[in-house]
């Protein structure tokens, strides 16, 4: 008897699987583009449908006063349920001021569903951005570049909130399309101004922002044209500590047609690495590199 | 019954640490190093005079019991059905919360005791792995000075200080044995790093945004390149922290209750009388509180 009543007891917690959704009845969003057109929000929303076991890629694009408002009437066409837990990529454009980023950020933080990990790009063309290529194909785009060349920043929607709420600058990864689509440096959010940062800029600004990864240099011999000097940066650590930015490389010279000793190599190094960060920053510049490779005098 | 020191030690440390977790968003760096020294002087008086057979103590700590039980009930409801069971309904999630605490309280102390100290090993173990997989994340930078930053001191060092003398006081009623310096030391040390991690990881401007800083903090979690989306079995450890305290709080609450009421059968009328009253308090506030 005690079992029976334990086992009607136990029902109640069934109740739950009353309100459960099939797969096939989720509308899945892997990417999102949003811009402002004539006071009105417009967002583009890719999906991935399986069609004869192909994954097509579909974008579908709706207006409306606000992103809630927007995806209400999608699920009322779509029939389905909207679901962005498993939303990878957000891309804006130079519509998207301080007001409407309060309504995206507010957005998305009011959104249980989502999780602010995915990352958030710019591009000039929303529509055939999502279209050209799929989410993945861009995310893994950013990925490695930021992780390979240092060209560019990978800035999450972690990283957005927190530099709106700081009024701190947003840089965005920019997706550039004309013919194809190309990642073309960034753009930077200040004071509800976007600005550009030209890709080979961009390893400067990493090196400001302690974001360097790996990447290249070469430099052209002085009197040969065919000659160069070309070192790979290993490692690099950047320490802001109050009026002065503290820099340490680990480079690797891969090739010296230019014959330069290592004092050459770190004076040139050291030489361009001050330039360009002058622009960052008008802080004292101390530099540390760290020779490794074949070519110790 | 045979109590240890260890035994003591982790009964006080989740106790103080769900509390901490539960008021997290009310709490300071600052709050919780003046909240610990408060709370030690304090301590230090009472031991001094002998409280514990006046039944001011009994009453003010009864009518703690049940305030702290009916808005930690609802904080936990809520926090269950905000971050894991989105779809479940707030009163099934409180009514099986419920339903565990009157089981094991009814138990008795001995089952309890067993129950906590295997959660515990589980907790220590899953925390442990929590923080080996944050420390990819960690960003030094965020800890500048302005972490010692408070909204108000005096409120949040109140509030470290009620939290430590009610998980003092809950953990010397349970183990009959006062809860060492040391080990209040310990706990504060380590909601200190706690609050530290979470900002470390999250920055300031985040922590404060976030109702839930601690578990966000999983959501950024990817380990061996592709295991992803695990904030839900981290979150298993708040949800059994928050047992811990649910089971210490409503058993003591019926301990209380039995200084007063002798007769058995009308004690577990009445346990049961004030629980359905907890029950139900605390889902009339979740249905203002969610709306």
């Amino acid at each position: 008897m005690k079992k029976l009543i334990l086992l009607i007891i136990l029902t109640i917690f069934l109740t739950g699987c009353d309100s459960y959704i099939e797969l096939n009845d989720l509308v899945v969003i892997n990417a999102i583009g949003i811009e402002k057109d004539n006071e009105l929000y417009k967002i583009y929303i890719s999906l991935v449908e399986t069609k004869n076991k192909e994954n097509i890629t579909k974008i579908i694009e709706d207006k409306g006063s606000s992103i809630n408002q927007i995806l209400d009437n999608l699920s009322l066409t779509l029939n389905k349920k909207i679901y962005l837990s498993h939303l990878e990529l957000l891309v804006v454009n130079n519509t998207i001021k301080d007001k409407e980023w309060q309504e995206i950020v507010n957005f998305f933080l009011n959104n249980n569903e989502t999780r602010e990990d995915y990352l958030v790009a710019y591009s000039n063309d929303l529509k055939k951005a999502l279209e050209t290529k799929e989410f993945n194909y861009i995310n893994e785009l950013i990925e490695n570049n930021f992780h390979e060349t240092s060209k560019t920043i990978k800035t999450s929607m972690f990283d957005v909130i927190k530099n709106l709420y700081d009024k701190e600058k947003i840089y965005l990864p920019y997706l550039e399309v004309l013919e194809n689509l190309k990642l073309n440096g960034l753009k930077v959010y200040e004071d509800n101004t976007w600005k550009d940062i030209k890709e080979d800029k961009v390893i400067y600004l990493n090196y400001y922002l302690n974001n360097i990864k790996t990447y290249k240099y070469s430099y052209k011999c002085q009197g040969d044209d065919n000659k160069f000097l070309y070192l790979e940066i290993l490692k690099a650590y950047s320490k802001n500590i109050k009026n002065k930015l503290l820099i340490t490389n680990e480079i690797k010279v891969i090739n010296n047609d230019c014959n330069l000793t290592n004092t050459e190599i770190n004076k040139i190094f050291k030489d361009n690495l001050t330039t360009n960060l002058k622009e960052f920053t008008n802080k004292q510049i101390e530099i540390k590199n760290i020779i490794r490779g074949f070519y110790e005098n | 019954m045979r109590t240890n020191n260890l035994q003591n030690f982790i009964i006080y440390f989740f106790l103080n640490l769900s509390l901490f977790l539960l008021n997290f968003k009310n709490l300071s760096i600052l709050g919780i190093i003046l909240g610990t020294i408060l709370s030690f002087l304090i301590i230090l008086f009472l031991k001094k005079i002998n409280y514990s057979n006046s039944k001011i103590y009994f009453i003010v700590i009864f009518i703690c019991s049940i305030l702290l039980n009916t808005i930690s009930l609802n904080k936990i409801t809520y926090f269950i059905s905000n971050n894991i069971l989105r779809e479940f309904s707030n009163i099934l999630i409180s009514l099986t919360l419920i339903l565990l605490v009157l089981f094991l309280v009814y138990k008795g102390k001995k089952t309890i005791l067993n129950v906590l100290i295997l959660t515990s090993y589980f907790i220590f173990f899953n925390f442990i792995l929590g923080f080996l997989a944050n420390i990819p994340y960690l960003n030094l930078d965020y800890l500048n000075l302005d972490i010692l930053n408070s909204k108000n001191i005096i409120l949040e060092t109140l509030t470290y200080t009620f939290i430590t003398i009610y998980s003092y006081f809950l953990t010397t009623s349970f183990m009959n044995k006062e809860a060492s310096f040391k080990s209040l030391f310990i706990t504060s040390l380590t909601n200190i790093i706690i609050y530290i991690l979470v900002i470390s990881i999250l920055s300031l401007t985040l922590t404060n945004i976030y109702l839930y800083p601690y578990l966000v903090i999983y959501k950024k979690v990817e380990l061996i390149g592709f295991i992803n989306r695990i904030e839900i079995i981290f979150s298993m450890n708040y949800l059994f922290c928050f047992n811990f305290f649910l089971l210490i709080s409503f058993y003591e609450l019926k301990n209380i209750l039995s200084k007063f009421i002798k007769k058995e059968k009308k004690l577990n009328y009445l346990f049961l009388l004030i629980l359905i009253f907890i029950f139900l308090f605390s889902l009339v506030t979740i249905s203002k509180y969610t709306s």
